[in-house]
């Protein structure tokens, strides 16, 4: 399949019965997808959000319109599921979700530094560890909007198409994301 | 959907993403110890397992829609062959099965028509055999040629006859039956007309009956219809008989004393009408009948007698 084909079009093609073309849409996204579910749900479950996501893709094949960019589609598809994740492990969202007010957001569903596998700690390029550390270490919704951002490149206005936030909410996360850490890797 | 363009006093965030998306993309590459695939796996490693199990579900969300899939997800069971419309065995079984009972249904009517009709003219009187039109010449030979032949072909020759053609869907001009062929006077060779083919013999086998008795039928009523003739008018010498009717195929047709309607015989027979009125010593008659011949037939030769009696009768 064509580097060149836009996801769009190659969604458009799996819906009409083309097996490549969704091969090449998996091949395109699966490691931003398992990275992203890495970082928000840590390893042993990242793989199992990743079949679970790209199985709601396959079944929503018939459904798809290619109206929006795939990209916002599949990242929401995405982050559906992790909030499911989330909903099975503590029955409520992270608290994060809810707050506004980047003073008050919490740190919940972090992933704690010391829970990241032991290859990644023994990289002797500190500062690329100290980076992965802070963002493990940010609150969830601002990790996210970050995440988003970083891993599935979408902008400012579509994180928030696909979280459901307004565009200064999600700008917001990712200034106080940012700010903390500039601040840890300054630290450093 | 458009990138969103950020207003100008976020130019620090800006450019602070910019800054750390460049770091945190080099976690995707770089390991510590500076091999980009053995980061990348740590990161982006996916059990093969995984990457099976979602194809393999991709795959067959395709296979549970065949009438989506493309020609790159092949049909197992290959190309769907179009069923074949069997179209010409009903139409066999249609004409073994309608054909035959309808041809015998067409025959049983034809035949049960055609015997009430002869029984219908036996019993009743019949004004026709005192003055026989061409139309009621030789009833014999046109029954048995209308069941020899096809019923279109034959011409009904009595109201009743039209009737029942009326009913069949085959009635012909009132008119064409004044004249009736000289072939179909003739049984033999009628009878010769007869089709001989294999799907007709069955039929003609099943009408013979039917045939022969309406023929019995017919030749008692044309013994009738002499024994009326002659009890009617003095019959004319057998000489004068033949000599009257040259070309007539038919012996009933040169029989002037059968018709007081002169008019309607034919002209042969009409000049022995008028030949008998002279030798009878009705001279006036038979000359007023001689103009009406004239008349009637302008082109047909005036034998020396007529030609005489037509000059004596001018002359005061």
């Amino acid at each position: 399949m064509d580097n060149q084909t836009t996801d769009e079009t190659l969604m458009q093609a799996y819906r009409d019965g083309d097996y490549a073309a969704f091969e090449a849409l998996y091949g395109r996204h699966k490691a931003a997808v398992v990275r992203f579910y890495r970082r928000q749900a840590g390893d042993q479950v990242a793989e199992e959000l990743l079949q679970e996501a790209f199985l709601r893709l396959i079944g929503a094949r018939l459904r798809y319109q290619p109206q929006a960019l795939f990209r916002t589609y599949l990242w929401t598809l995405v982050r559906s599921v992790l909030v499911d994740h989330y909903r099975k492990q503590s029955r409520t969202l992270p608290a994060s979700y809810q707050q506004t007010d980047p003073d008050t957001l919490d740190t919940d569903g972090l992933v704690e530094s010391e829970q990241l596998e032991p290859s990644r700690q023994a990289c002797r390029d500190q500062q690329l560890n100290r980076l992965l550390q802070l963002i493990a270490t940010l609150p969830t919704a601002q990790r996210e909007a970050f995440l988003l951002k970083e891993e599935a490149g979408l902008s400012v206005s579509e994180i928030a198409a696909v979280t459901g936030d307004s565009f200064d909410t999600i700008k917001s996360r990712l200034r106080y994301a940012v700010k903390k850490l500039r601040a840890g890797l300054e630290a450093l | 959907m458009s990138k969103q363009q950020p207003p100008s006093h976020d130019n620090d965030l800006d450019d602070d993403l910019d800054a750390l998306s460049s770091l945190y993309a080099r976690t995707h590459t770089e390991s510590a110890d500076g091999d980009p695939e053995q980061a990348s796996a740590i990161d982006s490693a996916i059990d093969p397992a995984t990457d099976n199990a979602i194809l393999a579900a991709a795959r067959r969300e395709l296979g549970s829609a065949p009438h989506l899939q493309s020609a790159q997800t092949s049909d197992p069971r290959g190309p769907k062959q179009p069923t074949p419309t069997p179209k010409t065995a009903p139409r066999r079984r249609w004409r073994s099965s309608v054909t035959v009972p309808l041809a015998g249904a067409a025959v049983v009517v034809l035949s049960t028509t055609l015997y009430f009709d002869n029984q219908q003219q036996l019993t009743q009187p019949q004004p026709q055999l005192e003055a026989p039109s061409p139309a009621l010449q030789a009833p014999v030979e046109v029954q048995s040629g209308s069941l020899s032949q096809p019923r279109a072909k034959s011409e009904p020759q009595t109201r009743t006859e039209f009737d029942a053609a009326a009913e069949l869907g085959t009635a012909a001009d009132p008119a064409e039956s004044m004249q009736a062929p000289a072939t179909m006077a003739d049984p033999i060779r009628a009878e010769q007309r007869q089709d001989t083919s294999p799907t007709a013999a069955p039929l003609m086998q099943q009408v013979k009956p039917h045939a022969e008795l309406i023929e019995q039928q017919s030749r008692q009523r044309q013994q009738t219809f002499k024994r009326q003739a002659d009890t009617l008018a003095p019959a004319a010498p057998m000489a004068e008989r033949k000599a009257i009717a040259p070309g007539s195929t038919s012996a009933l047709q040169a029989e002037p004393e059968l018709s007081d309607a002169a008019e309607s015989l034919a002209p042969e027979a009409w000049l022995l009408r008028i030949q008998q009125l002279l030798q009878q010593g009705d001279q006036a008659g038979a000359l007023a009948q001689l103009k009406q011949w004239r008349q009637r037939y302008p082109q047909q030769p005036l034998p020396d007698w007529a030609q005489a009696l037509l000059n004596s009768g001018s002359t005061p």
